[in-house]
């Protein structure tokens, strides 16, 4: 096929919008610190080999095989970006870029990368809104919103249906820290920045778990705990089968923030006070300093999927998988799942290869969140 | 799903981001290209200044040997003009081919009074031969030749040999031999017959 001079421009101008790049990073901003994951496509032999070999057989094809997790590397912030633990506290733009600005890991090597940046829970609203509601929305968010929504700034929004009961998720974040982030971004070395709505790069990481037979995910970090149900992998991906080239993403459902049983908050339920800084790996959090935050979390829990299984469409069976500090933390699976009384896992890496760790046990679940942020970027 | 709806950067920075990186995009390619353009030019540039350098010193050194290729020329066609001009003032030389021929014919064998011998015949044919043979031919002035075929009689063998002699000595002749040899068995005289070219000199009347 002869190639035109319009096809070469185009293609030229995709290749600088990122579109046709092999590699991208992902940036997850939590407020205790930043985690970055670098992913490449699988062009390589071995990852296509794989990808055929699951073409093949009949289960549902897992999207995380095409990718190859290149490198990653987490930085803590100083101070995390909120102070106190309410709810309705924002962070502002300025800290955010500070933060950024301070604790970005660099890249070291190659050109500029495209980047998508999931931003941290406590900067963003999430609703789902009754009808008589949806008039005084914008005023509501421009509220709760708070710090983060300078004088002038946009109101950044994407909503998705939840299952077929008709009601709507909002999920909205201040235009002008998006706009100073991307900004940021290129100034530092990276191109073409995308900031992803965080339930959407939530349900592509359940999508890129290991197993990926689960529905509902738990990012749970030292200052959020954010709780999701999506669509189930299984059911998105064999709609897929005829393009193995490009996996559907599934789509969120219910996403709920579960802002009062962070891990800071463990201290409120009585536990002895541990701090973030000295125990960021979990190593020291026992059994007993996490008891109480676990049962009461996994009230909630309950609470929230009860709730759920009461809209119509939502499926709230299987798994739950827990992303983010909370899943590195010995026994904290066990604990949740005796008080759940359903399977609870870590989130682990279902792709190709991993970075080499110094730690003994899996940390995969620290970088969920940036890994898929990365790989909505390629796919 | 729509992937892009999922991005929450405004709409307007997007816009002005994917501006810049298409900018920056072919800029860098449109530079390079440029700057591929412009080296490409200067090579060639360069190497057409060195060509003309080169003409130009060519020029310069065919320069003497162009001159000198014309005077040469200029030289021949001049020699060819005196050449034409020297002929027709040889063939106005009144032709005394003969007269030489004969004297010379005369001096060689009639030097000597006693001698026996007898010039019987002698057949001249002069025509403008090259001398053969002639050690002279740079030294003298331009000349011809006359072919002779003289009878000579003789009262015994060494008579004939001086004459002979004499012929071979003679500064005129050349390319003496002998053709027949005979004897009358009446009279017991020798004949001979003998072939020579007769150096015939131009002279330009005074």
């Amino acid at each position: 096929m002869p190639i035109t001079l319009p096809d070469l421009a185009k293609t030229i101008s995709r290749f600088c919008l990122g579109e046709i790049s092999t590699e991208s990073v992902g940036i997850d901003i939590g407020c205790h610190g930043v985690t970055v994951a670098n992913v490449s496509y699988g062009t390589k032999k071995k990852a296509k080999q794989r990808s055929d070999e699951d073409a093949a057989s009949p289960r549902p094809t897992n999207p995380s095989r095409r990718f190859i997790w290149e490198s990653r590397a987490a930085n803590h912030f100083t101070s995390p970006l909120v102070k106190s633990l309410d709810e309705g506290e924002a962070p502002t733009t300025k800290s955010v870029i500070n933060a950024l600005e301070h604790h970005l890991p660099r890249q070291i090597d190659g050109g500029p990368r495209p980047v998508n940046v999931a931003l941290p829970p406590a900067a963003t609203i999430l609703r789902w809104p009754l009808q008589e509601q949806i008039s005084d929305l914008a005023r509501t968010i421009r509220n709760d919103l708070g710090n983060s929504l300078l004088p002038g700034d946009t109101i950044e929004s994407c909503g998705w249906p939840i299952g077929k009961s008709g009601r709507k998720m909002i999920y909205a974040v201040s235009g002008g820290m998006t706009r100073a982030i991307a900004e940021s971004l290129v100034h530092h070395g990276f191109r073409t920045p995308r900031v992803d709505s965080r339930p959407h790069v939530l349900a592509r990481a359940l999508q890129l778990d290991a197993i990926g037979d689960s529905r509902i995910i738990i990012d749970w970090s030292w200052h959020d705990c954010t709780l999701l149900i999506s669509t189930a992998a299984a059911e998105q991906t064999s709609g897929s089968a005829s393009q193995p080239q490009q996996p559907a993403w599934a789509t969120p459902e219910l996403c709920r923030p579960l802002h009062g049983y962070c891990l800071a908050a463990n201290q409120r339920m009585g536990a002895s006070p541990v701090s973030q800084n000295r125990n960021r790996r979990g190593e020291e959090l026992q059994r007993q300093h996490m008891l109480p935050l676990f049962r009461a979390a996994a009230e909630e829990i309950q609470r929230t999927l009860r709730f759920a299984e009461a809209l119509q469409g939502v499926n709230t069976t299987g798994p739950i998988v827990i992303c983010g500090p909370a899943a590195i933390i010995p026994d904290a699976t066990n604990l949740l799942s005796e008080s759940l009384e359903r399977e609870v896992r870590s989130w682990r890496w279902g792709g190709v290869k991993r970075p080499t760790s110094n730690s003994p046990e899996t940390d995969d679940s620290l970088f969920a969140v940036a890994i898929a942020a990365a790989c909505g970027m390629l796919a | 799903m729509v992937v892009a709806s999922i991005n929450l950067i405004p709409l307007t920075t997007r816009r002005s981001l994917e501006i810049r990186g298409i900018a920056k995009g072919w800029a860098t390619l449109l530079s390079v290209v440029l700057v591929a353009c412009i080296s490409i030019g200067a090579i060639a540039d360069n190497r057409l200044q060195q060509q003309r350098a080169l003409v130009d010193a060519l020029a310069e050194t065919c320069y003497s040997t162009e001159q000198l290729m014309q005077r040469v020329t200029q030289l021949s066609s001049h020699k060819q003009r005196l050449a034409e001009v020297e002929g027709s003032l040889t063939r106005l030389i009144p032709g005394d081919d003969l007269l030489q021929t004969l004297g010379a014919i005369a001096t060689a064998t009639n030097a000597d009074p006693t001698s026996s011998t007898k010039l019987r015949q002698a057949h001249i044919a002069i025509q403008n031969a090259q001398v053969p043979n002639s050690d002279f031919a740079d030294a003298l002035p331009p000349a011809t030749a006359a072919h002779v075929n003289l009878t000579i009689w003789g009262e015994n063998d060494r008579d004939i040999q001086s004459c002979l002699e004499k012929l071979r000595n003679s500064p005129r002749f050349r390319e003496v031999r002998i053709r027949t040899s005979s004897q009358d068995s009446l009279s017991d005289q020798r004949q001979i017959e003998v072939d020579a070219f007769v150096y015939v000199t131009k002279e330009v009347p005074k």
